[in-house]
């Protein structure tokens, strides 16, 4: 929202229409005989090297799969095989107009732009940058292995060292580029500039525009390609991307105009899998259409024939070219087939003999073939050795990669660590980018700081809590600690649903835009996967990104960006790449079965996250610093029940207003007692203190109450110290309590301190149904009386005490017969 | 250990007539075997020293394992009986903890005295084992689900090790005999099974005491027939005629008989059996009663052969001699049929004559209501009294 943008009613009442320019397909025709003069004769041969190079590389896959062996030798790849045969043109044509600054990000179906793209680059660097490149990428582990012997140029060098790095990733091989981590379908090699491909259809959408936003912000030059297929124009995600890079506040509100620089390209080989985009599952006829229903620019969508080099290089040159004046973002439709099947199990079901050979006699490889003879490039003969060689060079890097005392594998039984030290990258880095933030004037200006300056930062005076609107809370200590980081560190910037102005749902953002600008903190559309997926790019490229999802109840609509791109990216990439994302997203209260999930252990399940949950003004602060400083995703979950919560735990002093960090794992003691140990995540900690309250009150029992803060990572320490002491626990979150994460710490309590314990520990979690009104939420969120019954129930019985709520053995099999 | 019957795996050994170190001659009893369905003493095969005995008193044993050793003096008998699997007694009574309710009362199932088994918490493990505690079970536990805390095991501590305080008004618990667990079995089965109906009915007994002095007074083999005999005599004649009363009953048919295997009630030191008198409706009267006699006393000694306790069709107990006027007998199944008799007493009716004081006797029987219905029962009980009161006319 911005008030400088009126939405008039005359203007939007009044009758029109809206026309659409015509979209071209096709339209580029010519061919190498028309084009003599723009390519040398060098060029046109690279072109149809890496073509052929592309061609082989795929055969020797298709066989390995096929047959088990590879001109004789064998090797069992069992691994994905997602070939793009038949698809050549339309990766070298991407490449061939592509710089090292030129990033592309791929698909599944990815080996094509992977090997276009890097011998396009390779190509163009100096050898001296070369050779540096090969000889600190791994310490050299490639480089090593592929000059042994070798005594061509650095540039043919660079050709082995390139595709040995892709094909023992591919393998799953130590020496891969990932450490064989990443493997065929997210394959990468940053210093080409080829960022991982991605084996979510549609994937790289929003982390394109995500990588395209940091270019922009950072003027950094170059374009972005989201390289994707014609069947991911049924995924959300891709046209939540299309939509956030082509957002009209780009130009109406931000100071550095201009759209994303991101092409979307979609290799439209006619099958999503296996379904037919054109005719049976897909309804726009001809891809290109589709710009138009995103911006009056139509993202200048056009079809190209893929078939043809020439046509594609050229669409790109000149899509690039839009792009680096700022009237992106861009899609191409670029028409080809495979020839392969969807993998190496397709049997094509879904497609005619017919149809694969009347594509396989337009081969674009063969028809180049034919005009580099036509056009006197080189003859049959050169065209017959040049394949030779090429099937020498794949089978020579092929022994290099399968034999395993040249290329072997993590060994994970010698090396425990080997993948579990990239799941984390554990930084702590201040400033991401280097210069002075661009802000709005000084930090000291700003009206919310002035006005937290007028507020008491402790909750609690003379043992009395004191009124809301005059302490310090919980949205202020997140406005603090961020608006100290937009301060420190240039590369942070922040963006959600109604972030800017409307100072995020509950006002923790509120006059933020006061001191960030436009640039740093605007507001997306209600696109949780391009919010949570544009972060996850833009953090690839070497920023810091705070995204808000207002509800975690929204987490299934960004659930692919979180779980399989945000958490994965740093492992999967054995720790080249990082991400600094800090996600907030609210625990909603009072909005029923939608809005009010604690979801914190659906983040928690999926490893590379770290998690956090903060529920007291001092937490808050000290754990968003510690977040927004570190390497790491981290999923910062907020109640938004206590928004308005002063500090109680800190005596008079209360919040420091100087800058202080948690290290994200420690649990928290709240209260201190010998018989009862009580550990809680997120806003239940309130209920469990009001239930210790009552049990020394009225049964003499003390306990201690520990607030987890993080749930990953999480340290043990205080809270067996504490089961060693009382022998008694409960646990207790809002989180429904099946497949809750504190059955995962109670089960690990029972493994670290069994002789310790006097009881089994107890799971209180919320009722495993759906959130019901406000007005019923004691019967499901555990209250103050839960831990009574619970402790009658299944610690020990309490004198003259008549529990309310059943938690015994009987009630607890009940529930789990019937689910519920 | 011999096996009585087909179906007993394991014996009670009941009682040992014999010490180890006895010297014993072939065919001096051993020992004493209780079995489902009788007792019987065993002789030893060969004479000897009894140089071993495996077992106690009151001991479950499989059947065909040693039980004793007879031998030379000077020869050692093995520790424990050679070559036989070891068989562990079953349980007389598992002990079934039901299943709690589930809403909405919860106070009282989840005390303390609810304690399923002596578990206790590892923490409480923990400190008894520090303390060398290890009589569990004298430890009271507070925790849920029975179990011991920590503080249960100080409290144990800080008060030592209780001697267990026998109160004079605490009971003695005498385990089952075989021969109650048979009949607590029986007598159970009988009424969760079938559908009992009593009816009761008073006939004038003047014609039995007058037909049982006439007998007493002839002397010879009908001296010793007793008011009993006469009525089990009358109640044969009378359920030949009345085979729905006169049979078995099994799941979903009756079996009619016109034969009379006359099941009479014998109070023995043991216990409750119940010996067969076959053919009773064509015995003489004699005959009955020697048969009758000769049955009850191999009840009373243990002698009574387990084929002798099968096959009744209708049974009759007699508890009259106690001045118990009528009963609910229960139904000895597969019998459709009881008949209880009752004591004679004295009773005073209106007759066309004027008031008749009588000896009346009171007869109470069950029928099993899923096969005879109420008025057959009652035809027969009628013609009962009416044959009995008229005794001597059989006779």
């Amino acid at each position: 929202m911005a008030k400088q943008i009126m939405i008039d009613p005359d203007q939007r009442r009044k009758q029109s229409e809206e026309t659409f320019q015509n979209i071209p397909v096709n339209t580029y025709r010519k061919r190498m005989r028309d084009l003599r003069e723009e390519f040398t004769s060098q060029q046109l041969l690279n072109i149809f090297y890496d073509m052929l190079s592309i061609r082989q590389f795929e055969t020797m896959l298709q066989d390995l799969r096929l047959s088990g062996n590879f001109r004789g030798v064998k090797y069992d790849y069992s691994g994905p095989a997602h070939l793009c045969i038949g698809q050549e043109a339309a990766a070298v044509g991407q490449a061939f107009c592509l710089d090292a600054n030129d990033f592309i990000f791929g698909t599944h179906r990815g080996h094509g732009e992977l090997i276009a793209k890097g011998f396009a680059t390779l190509r163009k660097l100096e050898d001296a940058v070369l050779m540096q490149i090969m000889q600190t990428y791994s310490d050299g582990a490639q480089l090593n292995v592929v000059q042994r012997g070798f005594t061509g140029t650095v540039r043919e060098l660079a050709l082995r060292f390139y595709l040995y790095g892709i094909m023992t990733e591919i393998f799953g091989r130590e020496n891969g580029f990932a450490k064989g981590l990443g493997n065929s379908m997210h394959a990468f090699f940053i210093p080409f500039g080829v960022y991982p491909n991605n084996a979510i259809v549609g994937g790289s959408a929003p982390i394109a525009s995500g990588a395209a936003l940091y270019k922009k912000l950072f003027k950094q030059g170059g374009i972005v390609v989201a390289n994707a297929g014609d069947g991911a124009v049924g995924c959300g995600p891709v046209w939540e991307a299309m939509n956030f890079a082509a957002m009209d506040q780009y130009n109406t509100l931000w100071e550095n105009k201009g759209g994303l620089p991101v092409l979307f390209n979609f290799n439209n080989n006619g099958y999503g899998m296996g379904g037919q985009t054109c005719g049976e599952t897909m309804a726009y006829q001809v891809l290109a259409r589709i710009g138009a229903g995103i911006s009056p620019s139509q993202l200048h969508a056009e079809r190209v024939d893929g078939f043809n080099v020439f046509a594609v290089l050229d669409a790109v040159k000149r899509k690039k070219a839009l792009l680096e004046a700022g009237q992106g973002p861009c899609l191409l439709d670029v028409v080809t087939y495979r020839f392969c099947g969807h993998s190496t199990s397709d049997a094509n079901p879904n497609r005619t003999k017919e149809e694969i050979a009347a594509w396989e006699a337009q081969d674009p490889i063969e028809d180049f073939a034919v005009q580099l003879i036509e056009n006197g490039i080189c003859s049959e003969a050169e065209i017959a050795q040049t394949r030779q060689q090429i099937e020498d060079f794949v089978f020579d890097i092929y022994k290099l990669a399968i034999d395993d005392e040249i290329s072997p594998r993590m060994n994970l039984m010698q090396q425990h660590d080997s993948i579990e030290r990239y799941l984390f990258s554990n930084q702590r880095i201040e400033k991401l980018a280097a210069g002075t933030p661009s802000t709005l004037g000084a930090k000291e200006e700003n009206p919310r700081y002035l006005q937290i300056q007028k507020k008491s930062r402790t909750g609690i005076r003379d043992g009395k809590a004191l009124p809301s609107a005059a302490v310090y809370q919980i949205r202020d200590a997140i406005f603090e600690s961020l608006l100290d980081k937009f301060y420190a560190d240039p590369a942070l910037i922040s963006f959600g649903e109604d972030l800017r102005d409307w100072g995020s749902a509950y006002g923790a953002y509120k006059s933020l835009e006061k001191s960030v600008p436009y640039e740093r903190l605007f507001n997306a559309p209600i696109s949780e996967s391009a919010i949570i997926g544009a972060a996850v790019g833009y953090a690839m490229l070497g920023g810091r990104a705070a995204p808000e999802l207002m509800y975690c109840d929204f987490l299934g609509r960004a659930g692919d960006e979180v779980f399989n791109q945000l958490a994965k990216w740093q492992a999967m990439t054995a720790g080249q790449l990082k991400m600094p994302v800090v996600v907030r997203m609210g625990v909603g209260s009072k909005y029923g079965a939608q809005h009010s999930q604690e979801w914190t252990s659906l983040c928690a399940h999926v490893p590379g996250l770290k998690v956090v949950y903060p529920v007291t003004p001092y937490d808050a602060k000290g754990l968003l610093n510690a977040a927004l400083s570190g390497s790491d995703p981290v999923i910062y979950f907020e109640s938004q029940s206590l928004y308005g919560l002063g500090e109680q735990f800190h005596g008079e002093t209360g919040v420091p207003e100087r800058y202080y960090e948690i290290p994200i794992g420690e649990p928290d003691v709240k209260r201190v007692g010998s018989d009862l140990t009580i550990l809680t995540i997120g806003a239940t900690l309130y209920r469990a203190l009001e239930a210790a309250k009552r049990f020394e009150a009225e049964f003499g029992i003390q306990a201690e109450v520990i607030d987890a803060r993080s749930i990953v990572p999480f340290h043990y320490d205080k809270v067996l110290a504490s089961v060693q002491k009382t022998g008694k626990i409960i646990l207790a979150s809002d989180a429904c309590q099946r497949g809750s994460i504190l059955n995962d710490f109670a089960e690990n309590i029972v493994s670290l301190a069994f002789d310790y314990l006097d009881a089994p520990p107890v799971v209180l979690g919320a009722r495993n149904w759906i959130t019901p009104v406000y007005e019923l939420e004691q019967e499901f969120f555990p209250q103050a009386d839960w831990f009574i019954d619970a402790y009658h129930q299944k610690i020990k019985p309490l004198p003259n005490y008549v529990p309310t709520r059943a938690f015994h053995n009987a009630e607890m099999l009940r529930r789990s017969k019937h689910g519920v | 250990m011999p096996r009585l019957s087909l179906n007993d795996e394991t014996s009670l050994l009941s009682e040992w007539y014999v010490r180890e170190n006895d010297v014993v001659s072939a065919g001096d009893k051993l020992f004493c075997i209780e079995t489902d369905k009788s007792t019987m003493d065993v002789e030893s095969p060969q004479s000897g020293i009894v140089l071993k005995r495996y077992y106690d008193d009151n001991a479950i044993v499989a059947v065909l394992s040693p039980v004793c050793v007879i031998g030379e003096e000077g020869e050692v008998a093995l520790e424990e009986p050679a070559g036989v699997a070891e068989q562990m007694p079953p349980p007389l009574m598992q002990k079934q903890q039901p299943m709690r309710g589930v809403d909405p009362v919860f106070a009282e199932q989840i005390s303390g005295s609810d304690r399923q088994t002596a578990a206790a918490s590892p923490r409480a493990k923990r400190l008894m084992e520090k303390n060398g505690v290890h009589a569990i079970a004298e430890i009271s536990a507070s925790g849920a689900e029975g179990r011991i805390l920590e503080e249960d095991v100080l409290r144990y501590l800080a008060k030592g090790p209780q001697v267990p305080v026998v109160h004079e008004d605490v009971g003695r618990e005498i385990p089952f005999t075989k021969i109650r667990s048979i009949i607590a079995k029986n007598m159970l089965a009988s009424l969760q099974n079938s559908a009992q109906l009593t009816m009761t009915a008073v006939f004038n007994a003047a014609g039995l005491q007058r037909a049982r002095a006439a007998l007493k007074g002839a002397g010879g083999d009908s001296a010793g027939v007793t008011i009993g005999d006469l009525i089990a005599f009358g109640t044969a004649k009378v359920l030949a005629a009345y085979p729905s009363i006169n049979g078995w009953v099994s799941e979903g048919a009756y079996t009619e008989f016109e034969t009379v295997h006359l099941g009479i009630a014998v109070d023995t030191q043991r216990g409750l059996m119940v010996p067969t008198v076959k053919h009773a409706e064509s015995r003489t009267l004699s005959d009955l009663s020697r048969e009758i006699k000769m049955l009850a006393d191999a009840c009373r000694t243990g002698s009574i052969a387990p084929e002798n306790l099968k096959n009744g069709t209708f049974t009759i107990s007699n508890v009259g001699a106690m001045g118990i006027q009528t009963f609910t007998p229960v139904l000895n199944p597969p019998q459709a049929g009881i008949l209880g008799v009752g004591c004679i007493d004295y009773a005073v009716r209106q007759t066309p004559e004027g008031i008749l004081c009588y000896p009346a006797c009171h007869l109470s029987l069950t029928i099993d209501h899923r096969v005879v219905d109420g008025m057959p029962a009652a035809r027969f009980l009628h013609a009962l009294c009416e044959t009995l009161e008229q005794i001597e006319q059989i006779l």
